[in-house]
């Protein structure tokens, strides 16, 4: 028994010593980023972080501003130090939850940044990831004394009108080595400087391959089994509201025709009331003409991009590996949608 | 006679297979590295080569152990330096996994622990642990290896809501990389062969069909683990990542419950590290133990010299500047360790 003492007296002296013992590090006093933006800026990258609200007290009653911090410097790693650098407190970036990439920055090419998620002590690869149509600088410093944050996360999470279009880092980057491109939902500001959906944006290794906006975004959301949410808006007044997508994959071997075919959920939310069976189904065949339009044009769009975000090619080589020959399934194919739209049963 | 063993064959396996959950939790970043989409596989593929080479152990160890078969096989002078050799390279891959696990502690917890710290709370803890009695050892195995499992279990579930299964399916061709894909699976987990030294203490009544078992099913939980892995990383992104399974812990959470598990993981992953080390240990005090019998004092401080060289060299070595030396190739070194002797041994046994 006195040997162990002895034994734990040594270790304990050593380590002090060392100074290796470790301290306890109080959340309170430390700056804790929740949202980062990145931006290319005069061949600089310019990198901005913000807490979010910070609360102090015993119960978090004393509410205080958001802490936002910037940097400007030739390299990524001289910009996230010197925003390190820049606090009073210690910066720790081990919570930040939202990365945010500025319109230049992605089309130089934002891998760098992404790929800094990748073995880094701190940074994780669960964060969200937007692309911004303007500069990720001002989309940080909004929101005021909440921050950016909440509405980040009711924009990705689906709530509150929005259709959740969020995507991680992790995903992101996934992509970018499985399918060559990768698609990364867009954000832009109002006057108010409030944050909005505006489609998404096609990342490639080297760049931004193009945007999708308005009707091709809605495809682009319903071809990624998301959309839940939305409201279609009817003749007469009258809306639909999405409430399950599921998509599938078929192959048609003679005509080297892939055909994503879409089944989609619906509820009639106005102007239902006194619908004839025969109206009702009529409603749905309008439906599947306009969504078969969006999800079309999508597929045009991704087709001569040849841009395989969904990984369409990987999954039809998956699924059918002996009838779809070659990798460059995807190229080769013609695409398709073909959408299927059917009332809710409790509708 | 077998009543009096200190081990149950479960406890053992329950012990060799703790303690090759640590280089388990970083076998995807190698397996995909050389098998890209079909290396999920591995731990599957090298069941055959682990079966084998278990198999071969439990043949030439038989009731007297792999250190006294050494020995004796051997004859006393090549035996002792083989065993000497054993010795050696056990100390060397403890050094090395106490390296990595303790700055994988002190990242994953917080920045302001010291790696030394942590490398000295490790030693000692397994130092002490060894010092008391096998049976403790295996039956706290059996209960870290629940907890290990109940919690990788949760985790990967939390995964298998993401995981996208076309990416496990294998590229064309791939089948000619079988053979690399298997052994980096049975390179990583050869240092659980450093069992067999504890085999004359272990209760060998129906030991065959429990290796099988045991073998069979991790290998099959272990193949599963990696499918939902790759399944939500690919297989590009995992073989850049220095550790898949602890990427994945890092993006589960349940809303509102519990959220960012990852420190807990690593956490309760080092008790996975802890008992890599402790089979190490006492599969060298088994190996020194007969080394020195029949001997002079002096062989007993050598090995203990060679074990104290050996964990030094392999902690330095351990550090992750010199990874790039290492990555793999011990892995490699001890399954040829572990054939050409052994089988030496056995051969020229005479008994």
């Amino acid at each position: 028994m006195r040997r162990r003492t002895w034994l734990l007296l040594a270790l304990l002296g050593l380590g002090m010593a060392w100074g290796g013992l470790p301290r306890g590090r109080e959340m309170g006093s430390m700056a804790l980023i929740r949202t980062l933006g990145v931006d290319w800026e005069d061949g600089q990258y310019v990198v901005t972080a913000s807490t979010g609200r910070r609360a102090r007290g015993f119960q978090g009653e004393e509410a205080m501003e958001p802490l936002i911090l910037s940097a400007r410097r030739d390299t990524l790693s001289a910009a996230l130090a010197a925003v390190a650098a820049g606090s009073e407190q210690e910066v720790y970036f081990g919570y930040v939850d939202q990365l945010l990439l500025g319109r230049e920055l992605a089309e130089r090419g934002a891998l760098p940044v992404l790929e800094r998620f990748i073995g880094e002590e701190e940074l994780g690869l669960g964060a969200q990831v937007w692309l911004i149509c303007g500069q990720a600088k001002a989309a940080v410093t909004c929101g005021g004394e909440e921050g950016a944050e909440p509405r980040l996360t009711v924009l990705a999470k689906g709530e509150e009108g929005s259709a959740g279009f969020g995507r991680t880092v992790g995903a992101v980057l996934t992509d970018l080595n499985e399918n060559g491109c990768a698609y990364v939902p867009a954000l832009e500001q109002d006057q108010r400087g409030l944050l909005w959906e505006k489609g998404c944006g096609i990342l490639e290794a080297d760049g931004l391959r193009g945007w999708l906006f308005g009707a091709q975004a809605q495809g682009m959301k319903l071809l990624t089994g998301g959309g839940a949410g939305d409201v279609i808006e009817l003749a007469g007044g009258r809306a639909a509201e999405i409430v399950g997508v599921r998509t599938g994959l078929t192959w048609d071997e003679d005509s080297r025709t892939m055909v994503v075919r879409c089944r989609i959920a619906l509820r009639l939310t106005e102007g239902g009331a006194g619908l004839a069976q025969e109206e009702r189904e009529a409603l749905l065949r309008q439906i599947e003409t306009l969504e078969e339009e969006r999800i079309g044009g999508t597929l045009r769009t991704l087709s001569n991009w040849k841009s395989d975000c969904l990984g369409l090619g990987r999954r039809l080589r998956a699924e059918h590996p002996f009838r779809t020959g070659g990798k460059d399934v995807f190229s080769n194919s013609t695409l398709r949608g073909a959408v299927q739209a059917v009332w809710e049963p409790s509708g | 006679m077998e009543r009096e063993k200190e081990l149950s064959m479960t406890q053992l396996m329950a012990l060799v297979w703790l303690a090759d959950l640590a280089p388990a939790a970083q076998l995807l970043r190698t397996s995909a590295e050389v098998g890209g989409a079909g290396g999920w596989l591995s731990p599957l593929l090298a069941l055959p080569v682990l079966a084998a080479l278990g198999g071969l152990m439990g043949w030439a160890a038989g009731r007297e152990g792999l250190a006294e078969k050494l020995r004796r096989g051997l004859g006393p002078v090549l035996g002792r330096g083989v065993l000497f050799l054993y010795i050696g390279w056990a100390a060397l891959l403890a050094g090395r996994r106490l390296g990595q696990c303790a700055l994988r502690l002190s990242e994953g917890g917080s920045r302001d622990g010291s790696a030394w710290f942590f490398l000295g709370v490790m030693a000692l803890t397994a130092l002490w642990m060894v010092r008391g009695s096998l049976a403790a050892l295996g039956r706290t195995a059996q209960i870290l290896l629940a907890i290990l499992a109940a919690a990788g279990g949760v985790v990967l579930l939390l995964a298998l809501l993401r995981t996208d299964w076309t990416r496990l399916v294998p590229a064309e061709g791939w089948t000619g990389r079988t053979i690399p894909v298997a052994l980096s699976a049975a390179q990583a987990l050869a240092p659980g062969l450093y069992g067999a030294f504890l085999l004359n203490k272990t209760d060998l009544r129906r030991g065959g069909s429990t290796f099988l078992c045991w073998s069979a099913g991790g290998c099959l939980m272990l193949t599963a683990a990696q499918g939902i892995v790759q399944g939500c990383l690919g297989a590009a992104l995992s073989a850049r990542l220095d550790s898949p399974f602890f990427t994945i812990t890092q993006s589960v959470g349940v809303e509102g419950a519990f959220q960012r598990v990852e420190s807990i993981v690593i956490t309760i992953w080092a008790a996975a590290d802890l008992f890599f080390v402790v089979l190490m240990l006492t599969a060298i005090k088994a190996g020194a133990k007969r080394a020195a019998d029949g001997g002079t004092a002096g062989l007993a401080a050598a090995a203990g010299i060679t074990a104290a060289i050996g964990s030094a060299v392999g902690t330095v070595l351990g550090w992750p500047a010199e990874e790039a030396v290492w990555t793999g190739r011990e892995g490699y070194m001890t399954l040829l360790l572990f054939l050409c002797p052994v089988i030496l041994a056995a051969v020229f046994d005479k008994r």
